[in-house]
Parts: structure tokens; sequence; C-alpha cells
């Protein structure tokens, strides 16, 4: 039997960058996660143009969870527990489809796409008092919201908006939201593959890690695709609520790359480079059109991005939690359906390549993540600490940085996890703390 | 265009040509490997998915593991020749077999559908499999035979780990 686990202010001390490693491990902790963050949390359900007609729907995960997301006849998107009221069957075992109604294989209960209860197997016969049908219609999300067509649920009756909750964060996703000439649409299918690791092992790395860069990806470095990370004039930054993004620059470094990639693919994807930055300069705010990209972020608590450039696919992560040791990676990306048939084929080849379930990144990052948890577990290493003190107390000089939303931190820096992991704590000790409902 | 003849002699040839292939993966030995294929390889593995309408396979333009030509191999290969490719550096052992194979004629050599299985074995207790269909097509090029597609259906909706290994 372990040792009597110490409170919770104790294991998490952001203030000095100590993190114990019981948090990554202990089942206990784990299943207060899914309880307080899980629940009260916004979470990323997919995108709108994965259910671009009335009766699409497609399948996730909150927390453990199934859900089923479905734009319903009347064009409302909806999104339901995806479990029978009756005695709990799926309703859906499909990832997606489209469907006027989910009849349950188990009794044969149909839901409606709005999720009522519309039929029940020899009602008569079967419930001779009569069944109240909308008291056992499917239990429905209570709040689904949209941002820029990215999906997200929340159990929360009470939760802030959407909008809020994302906060300045906004400011950044406005710019890959803007950049594009057409629609960002979802490129169909999601590649799923498990990571024998705790959920937040890859969270807090897409949140603000750029310093695992030139080391776990020094592969990339070597063979000259990446260039010389570290002299990169990029900066991270974090906001309220535990998110937290990294590679933001105000050089235009990432449009000079682009366009000197754009140029091994031809002159139409020079052309649609160009386009992309004017498209920026006209609608946004000249400071926040010369962000241009970013390069990863987290939304709190288990949902991560990409936006490395114009040239590359919007790439978007779900790190389901499966265990207080298991996590399973759910990627798909966005791609401008006004990009040249030439940039769109390359970008999906990129995606591919790179931050992706066979590509060079998702393959090293797996290996430090369940390598974490394989070395973290053990007595020993249970009573000693991580250490997130890198850029602890560094200041920010850069007048023009400081002035962007969110609070700046230099590229190598752990402040994006510590933002991370005291918005955890404050959501795991005290409940929601941006919840109407929380006392 | 006179189709070629299938023989008990020519799937001797494709077979004993496609072990060999793989044995040249489970020894690590990449670079003659990709030397099997044509120049203009097109190496595909779509995402599979439970969906109503197919197979769940995803097509080409959907979401795909692999879309690579000849270029993009040979620069895997050559990440894994870096000593920084982590998720390989030391690497998996790995079991590559083929059976069922079925030999089907077509214009420009021979079609081969093969059930492939892949055994994964890493580090300590790092174990997995990766199993599905795989459709090669071969053609010969100066009188040897090169693989010039090949489309690797997994079964797995979901992998049981990130790939790291070629098929």
């Amino acid at each position: 039997m372990a040792e009597k686990r110490e409170p919770l202010e104790k294991l998490v001390n952001t203030r000095q960058g100590l993190i114990s490693r019981h948090i990554f491990s202990d089942p206990d902790i784990y299943r207060q996660e899914l309880e307080k963050l899980f629940t009260r949390s916004w979470l990323f359900l997919g995108h709108s143009s994965e259910i671009p007609k009335p009766g699409d729907f497609i399948t996730n995960y909150m927390g453990k969870d199934p859900v089923v997301v479905i734009n319903g006849k009347d064009g409302k998107i909806r999104a339901f527990l995806n479990s029978c009221q009756h005695r709990g069957m799926k309703i859906c075992r499909l990832d997606a489809g489209n469907a006027h109604a989910f009849t349950c294989i188990y009794h044969g209960w149909t839901y409606s796409d709005n999720g009522d209860l519309v039929a029940v197997p020899y009602e008569k016969t079967a419930y001779p008092n009569g069944i109240d049908k909308q008291r056992w219609s499917l239990l429905k999300v209570p709040k689904l919201e949209s941002y820029g067509g990215l999906l997200f649920g929340n159990w929360d009756e009470d939760a802030e908006s959407l909008e809020t909750y994302l906060g300045d964060l906004r400011f950044y996703f406005d710019v890959f939201l803007n950049r594009s000439l057409g629609d960002l649409t979802a490129v169909s299918g999601r590649q799923k593959y498990n990571c024998a690791t705790n959920w937040k092992i890859p969270t807090d790395n897409f949140c603000g890690d750029d310093y695992h860069v030139p080391w776990t990806h020094g592969s990339y470095m070597k063979l000259g695709i990446m260039e010389n990370y570290a002299e990169m004039p990029n900066y991270s930054f974090t906001f309220r609520n535990g998110h937290g993004i990294g590679d933001i620059s105000l050089q235009e470094d990432a449009y000079s790359t682009d366009l000197s990639m754009a140029k091994e693919l031809g002159k139409e994807a020079v052309e649609y480079v160009k386009e992309c930055r004017e498209r920026l300069l006209k609608l946004l705010k000249p400071k926040q059109a010369r962000v241009y990209a970013f390069g990863h972020g987290n939304v709190f608590p288990n949902f991560s991005l990409n936006d490395f450039s114009a040239l590359w696919p919007v790439g978007l992560y779900q790190w389901h939690p499966r265990g207080p040791e298991e996590t399973e990676v759910w990627q798909t990306c966005l791609i401008d359906s006004g990009a040249p048939d030439s940039v769109r084929q390359a970008a999906l080849g990129r995606f591919t390549h790179v931050q992706s379930a066979a590509g060079a990144f998702g393959q090293d990052d797996s290996e430090n993540f369940e390598q974490v948890t394989e070395a973290t577990r053990g007595v020993i290493a249970q009573r000693s600490q991580f250490n997130y003190q890198l850029g602890l107390d560094v200041e920010i000089e850069d007048e023009e940085i400081l002035s962007l939303p969110g609070i700046a931190g230099p590229r190598f820096s752990e402040h994006g996890q510590r933002n991370y992991y005291s918005h955890w704590l404050e959501c795991m000790r005290d409940g929601f703390p941006n919840s109407k409902a929380s006392s | 265009m006179n189709r070629i003849q299938i023989t008990p002699q020519l799937h001797l040839e494709v077979e004993q040509f496609l072990y060999r292939e793989a044995a040249l993966l489970d020894d690590g030995q990449f670079e003659d490997w990709l030397s099997h294929f044509t120049d203009d390889v097109f190496y595909f593995v779509p995402v599979r998915e439970t969906l109503e309408d197919h197979a769940g396979v995803r097509k080409l333009g959907e979401m795909p593991l692999f879309m690579d030509g000849k270029e993009q191999l040979q620069l895997r290969i050559a990440r894994l020749r870096t000593g920084l490719a982590h998720a390989e550096t030391p690497p998996s052992r790995t079991r590559h077999n083929l059976n069922n194979i079925l030999l089907t004629p077509i214009e420009t050599g021979v079609s081969v559908r093969a059930n492939l299985s892949i055994s994964v074995s890493r580090l300590e207790r790092t174990e997995f499999s990766l199993y599905g269909l795989r459709l090669d097509e071969l053609r010969k090029v100066d009188g040897v035979w090169k693989i010039a597609r090949r489309k690797v259906v997994l079964d797995q909706s979901v992998l049981p780990r990130a790939i790291s290994v070629l098929f």
C-alpha cells in the first residue's frame, strides 16, 4: 500500500516549478480528473466540416464518456451521450456517417436526431402502464458552441461561454481562421493510436514545450529540414484557464519560410502564400497579421493544435484519457479548400511525415511520453519531482511582444506548463473557478 | 498487350522476391529494401475506420497514415540513419510475415494480394502487432521485379502505438 498521499497543493508547486510525479500515475488523482476536469471544461468534439449535411454525425469521447455529435435536420448541431437510456448500449457504433434516427440494437429503442426517444418496440405490451418517453430521451451535452468551426461541448450547464473560456487565445486562432482563402475543411478520417502514458504528459508538451524540439526532433535538424530552432526569435504565451501556445514571432520568419517552401512547389503555391498574407493584412490588425502562424498550443485540458504556416494543415489533436497510464491519441487536420491542389496535396503529405501517427514527431514524442511513464511509477521515482523551472522569473523586455495578448515568455520556458498546472490545481481543488455554479 | 501467365515458377519467383524484401526490413537493411521499389512508386497506407458505406478504408485524398513517393521513403530512411530517430534508436525488433499470397496478372506486370502481419518488440515490454491486407503492383525494370505501387490496409482502427516501422 502506498504511503498516504500529500494534499494536491503540496504535489503541485507552480511558484517554484516543482511537480510531484504522483499526478502522472495515481489512479485516485486520475479518477478525480475525470470527475472534476472532464465534466466541466470545454472539450473538443470535432470540426463543423466533418458533418456538413443534415443527418451527418461523428462520434467522439468527452473524457471517458462516448458522445455522438449530430447535424440535425433543423441544421442545429447537438451532442449526446452515446448510450441508450434504457440499458446503456451504444446507440451508434460507427466513427462517422449519416442517419435520420438512431436505433439501439439491444432492445430497439429509437432516438431522433434531436435526441428524443421516438419509438419503443411493442410499447403497449411491454409498458402497459405507459412510458414517459420525454424522460428517457438521450442525455444531451447541455452546452455546444463553435469557434470558427471548431466544435466544443461542455457538460456544465453553468460554464462560461466558449469565447470567454478561450479568451485571448482567440487572437492567435483568428490568424489561421482568417488566413485561408476558402474554407478550412477537415480531411475525412481520423488517425488514432495508443500511447502508454498519462494524458497530461503530451498535453503539457503541446502547451509550451519548445525546449524539447531540438533534441527530441533533432533528426530533422540534422537532415537540414528544420532550421536552427534555438536561434529563432520566438516567444511563448500563456492564457487564463491554463491554455498555452508557442512559436510566436513578429519577424514574419514563418512567412519567409513559406515563400521558400512555396518556390519548390511552383508559381501557384508562391501566389497562394502571398495571397494568404495579403488577406491577413487586410482583415487583421497589423501586429496580428505579422504573427502569421503559431507553432503549437493546447486548450485546457486535452485539445492541442499545430499551425506551422499556410503550407501546413492545421493539426488537431485530442489526448483521450484511457487510464492513469494510458492515452488514446486522435488526430485530424484542416486544409484550406481555397488552396491550389499542389499545396493541399503537399500539406497532407507533410502532415503524415511530421506530427502524425507514423510521422517523425509523432513517433519520437511517443517514445518520450511512454518511457517517461515507465520511469515515473516506481517508489523512489514517486518521491522525487519533475523540474518545471525553465524560464522561472525570466522577464521579457521586447515592448512589442509584451503588447500582444496573453502573458509572454521566452521561447525556452516552462511558464506554459506552470500556467497549465496552476489551473489544473485550481480546478481539482476548488471546482471550476470560472463556472457560475462554483462556490 | 499480352498479360503474364501465372505459373508455379512465377509464384515461386514473386514469393521469394517478397520474402527477401521483408527480410531486409527485419534486418534493418533499409537502403537495400528501398532498391526493391520503382522510382515512381506510390506507397499508400490509408486510415481504417468503422463506417457504413464501405470497408471503412479512407480513400486517396482523405486521411492517410502514409502517402509517400520514393523521395519521401528515402527521407524516412535517412532519418532512421541520423542516430537521432529516437523511436527507432535503438531499433525495434520486427518480424514481417506474409501469407495467403494471390497473384493476378495486370497490364504492367503482376499484382499481389497478401495478408501481412508484423510483430514488433521494442526495448523491454513494448510489444504489439500490426496486421492487414497488402496490395502490391510489381513490374519488371531491366529484367528485375520492382514494386511500383504498395497499398497497406491495416485492420486496426485504433493503432496499438505510433508507427515507427516500415512495411
